[in-house]
């Protein structure tokens, strides 16, 4: 899984506390979201991207096993 | 019913409280009977209060926010850790069981629980720290 998190993040100059207290989360659960290593829940990521302004498939992607990149 | 942190830590002190107060209870009133129960309950005890201060100590040092004492991710991975420490433990108890039958390792009820329990405890402890440096159960 790949994520745009702090790209979005940055971009409307948000902190990873910040986020994290925008939806409910601990920061290092927004760590790890950044470097793709937690898989979060659909309600998660529809509360991230809601944060970011942006659409789910926009802030996560996913690739396939077989190389190709996830819609 | 959600706590907040101040109250978890109260209940692990007083917890931690009345386990090493039932530990020296045994020990007095049971002096040489060989189990090791109240030593058990005495260094269990000892270890939620040394937990709750330092988790106290903690958090004050921290800057004061609204940050969850938990979320989805730190209840996944709890959840996991503890049903990882299970399997082992069932794993564990199973070997003992027939480490008992072979005559190899010849326990007493009350030892092979308390050990059985140490490791439940510690291996959910473990599972659960790893998990949470992995970043996730997957």
């Amino acid at each position: 899984m790949q994520t745009h998190i702090k790209e979005y993040r940055t971009r409307l100059g948000l902190t990873q506390e910040a986020l994290a207290d925008q939806v409910r989360v601990r920061r290092e659960t927004i760590v790890f979201l950044e470097k793709g290593k937690y898989n979060p829940s659909l309600r998660l990521a529809w509360a991230v991207a809601k944060a970011l302004h942006a659409k789910i498939d926009e802030i996560f992607s996913f690739e396939d096993e077989e190389g190709g990149a996830g819609n | 019913m959600k706590l907040s942190s101040n109250q978890r830590y109260l209940y692990r002190l007083i917890v931690g409280s009345v386990m090493a107060i039932w530990g020296l209870a045994e020990l007095l009133l049971n002096p040489g009977g060989g189990s090791v129960i109240p030593v058990a309950l005495i260094t269990a005890g000892v270890v939620f209060m040394v937990a709750g201060f330092k988790l106290r100590r903690l958090s004050r040092s921290l800057p004061s926010r609204e940050s969850p004492d938990q979320d989805e991710r730190t209840r996944r991975i709890g959840a996991w850790g503890i049903s990882y420490s299970w399997f082992l433990t069932l794993l564990f108890m199973t070997a003992l069981f027939w480490l008992d039958y072979a005559r190899m390792l010849v326990l007493t009820t009350g030892t092979a629980l308390a050990v059985s329990v140490i490791v439940m405890a510690v291996s959910a402890r473990l599972f659960q720290w790893y998990f949470f440096r992995k970043g996730d159960v997957e």
